[in-house]
């Protein structure tokens, strides 16, 4: 039985963007990546689970705006889905490296939005579908918000399995750059998670 | 386990009384917690066996599986339990609903495949033994009032703030920040002490298994087979973790809602010490 977490709360605003910095980061972690033979596809991808309050609502609401704009700029594509789980999706990029740190400014929007209204702990992860070298695949790059670590996640089939083998390796080709989750009990699957590129026409899909 | 459940019953009297002394929302807070406590029991099979894409099958569709269960659920004098199969190759297995007349058990096309038939059954018995011994109403007791201090605790103003019955706005603020300190107390120390209990649970179920098929080696063995480092990765969504349920208006899609036969607590080498030991003492 896994235990509930002891500090559901936010350290205050200044705190909380200092914990979303790896998110961030990864931009700068890129190089070291492609050093290692795993390269962004270019899309990104936040988790955030949903609430039915007029708040909640609203922000979600800013974040269509915020990101709307930010895509006119940047020429950015971008897509808000919901899943099954409860959970909303928003997805920014295209299938062009190139896309990908404008993509990683896009969802850190969105997660920055969501903490300065206190929904911090509603953000669950980020996600990026990387390619590494050889493989004829991608996999995907996960970030857990509540541990603030990275791990891989390659999953195989319709029968939600996944590629351990693949995932343990390709974990050990991380850069030391890239904080990554040792526990290997913590590597929780995204299952069926929406990161298709968003249609080409930047906007809400 | 009985100190441990001493414990939690002495923290949670006091936490009781703590509350109703406090004289806010407290009628808010039971019927919320009710409302989760009940729609936890009741529901948990279904989610839980949805979360993991499992099938209920019938005696025709799986015929050898169906009859291993059957013969341990009479073996433990239990009622039959419903069958169900996971289509995923991680091997694994888990018990859940609410009582043994309203019992699931699940295994994974991957523990099918990995297994022996009489390790198999071994790791059946683990899981009827769960049912036996009532673990999920057990567990779901235990977790019901840390979820309803987790609720005061990540939700405190709107409890203690709001209006709903109770003197609490005339008290005032130190009253409300006291329940709301003592929440946190509750939450951790309940933390805590769930795990014992839970750990508990499982040496029992691994006991249980082992007096039911009379060999422990056999669960030993099964525990082995599947426990290898790489399948410690888990199945489950991140969206369904434990770190969440508190937000959930069913927290019973965590594994609070089912016993599965590989938690990360008890630590494997412990488990299999104490079936050694309860190999030498069935001798």
């Amino acid at each position: 039985m896994t235990a509930p977490s002891l500090w559901p709360f936010g350290r205050g605003r200044a705190g909380n963007t200092r914990r979303l910095d790896p998110v961030f980061a990864l931009m700068a972690c890129v190089p070291d990546l492609i050093a290692n033979g795993i390269a962004p596809v270019g899309v990104a991808g936040i988790c955030v689970r949903r609430e039915d309050s007029p708040a909640f609502l609203n922000t979600a609401r800013d974040v269509g705006q915020a990101l709307a704009l930010y895509s006119h700029e940047h020429d950015l594509p971008y897509q808000e889905r919901s899943d099954d789980l409860g959970f909303t999706w928003w997805i920014c990029g295209r299938n062009d490296a190139a896309t990908f740190d404008d993509a990683v400014t896009g969802i850190h929007l969105v997660a920055d939005t969501f903490v300065e209204r206190s929904f911090t702990q509603r953000l669950l992860a980020a996600a990026f579908p990387m390619a590494e070298d050889g493989a004829d695949t991608p996999f995907v790059l996960v970030y857990n918000y509540r541990r603030q670590k990275y791990y891989p996640f390659v999953p195989v089939g319709r029968a939600h399995d996944r590629d351990n083998a693949r995932e343990m390796r390709i974990y050990g080709d991380f850069p030391k750059s890239l904080p990554g989750e040792d526990e290997i009990e913590r590597w929780y699957a995204l299952w069926d998670a929406p990161l298709q590129a968003p249609d080409s026409n930047p906007g809400q899909g | 386990m009985v100190l441990s459940m001493a414990l939690l019953g002495v923290v949670y009297a006091i936490f009781l009384a703590i509350l109703a002394n406090a004289g806010f929302g407290f009628q808010f807070l039971v019927i919320i917690a009710v409302g989760l406590l009940l729609a936890q029991y009741y529901f948990s099979d279904r989610l839980v066996l949805a979360s993991m894409r499992a099938r209920i099958v019938t005696e025709r569709q799986a015929p050898d599986l169906y009859a291993m269960v059957a013969r341990v659920a009479q073996l433990a004098n239990v009622p039959m339990p419903k069958v169900a199969i996971s289509p995923t190759m991680s091997p694994n297995a888990f018990a859940t609903g609410r009582s043994p007349s309203h019992a699931v058990v699940c295994v994974t096309q991957g523990i099918r495949d990995r297994l022996d038939p009489n390790e198999l059954e071994a790791v059946l018995a683990h899981e009827i033994s769960h049912v036996r011994n009532r673990d999920m109403m057990i567990i779901t007791f235990v977790s019901f009032f840390a979820t309803a201090a987790s609720l005061i605790v990540q939700n405190g103003f709107w409890f203690l703030g709001g209006g709903f019955g109770g003197g609490g706005r005339r008290r005032g603020g130190n009253n409300l920040a006291l329940v709301w300190l003592i929440s946190i107390a509750v939450w951790v120390v309940s933390f805590f002490l769930i795990r014992a209990v839970s750990r508990y649970r499982e040496y029992a179920a691994d006991r249980g298994s082992g007096i039911l098929t009379g060999q422990p080696a056999l669960l030993m063995s099964a525990l082995t087979k599947i426990a290898d480092t790489a399948k410690r990765i888990p199945n489950r969504d991140l969206r369904q973790t434990e770190a969440l349920s508190a937000f959930m208006i069913f927290p019973a899609v965590s594994s609070n809602s089912m016993m599965e036969l590989l938690s990360t607590h008890p630590s494997l080498e412990h488990r299999l010490e104490k079936l050694r030991a309860l190999e030498r003492e069935l001798r």
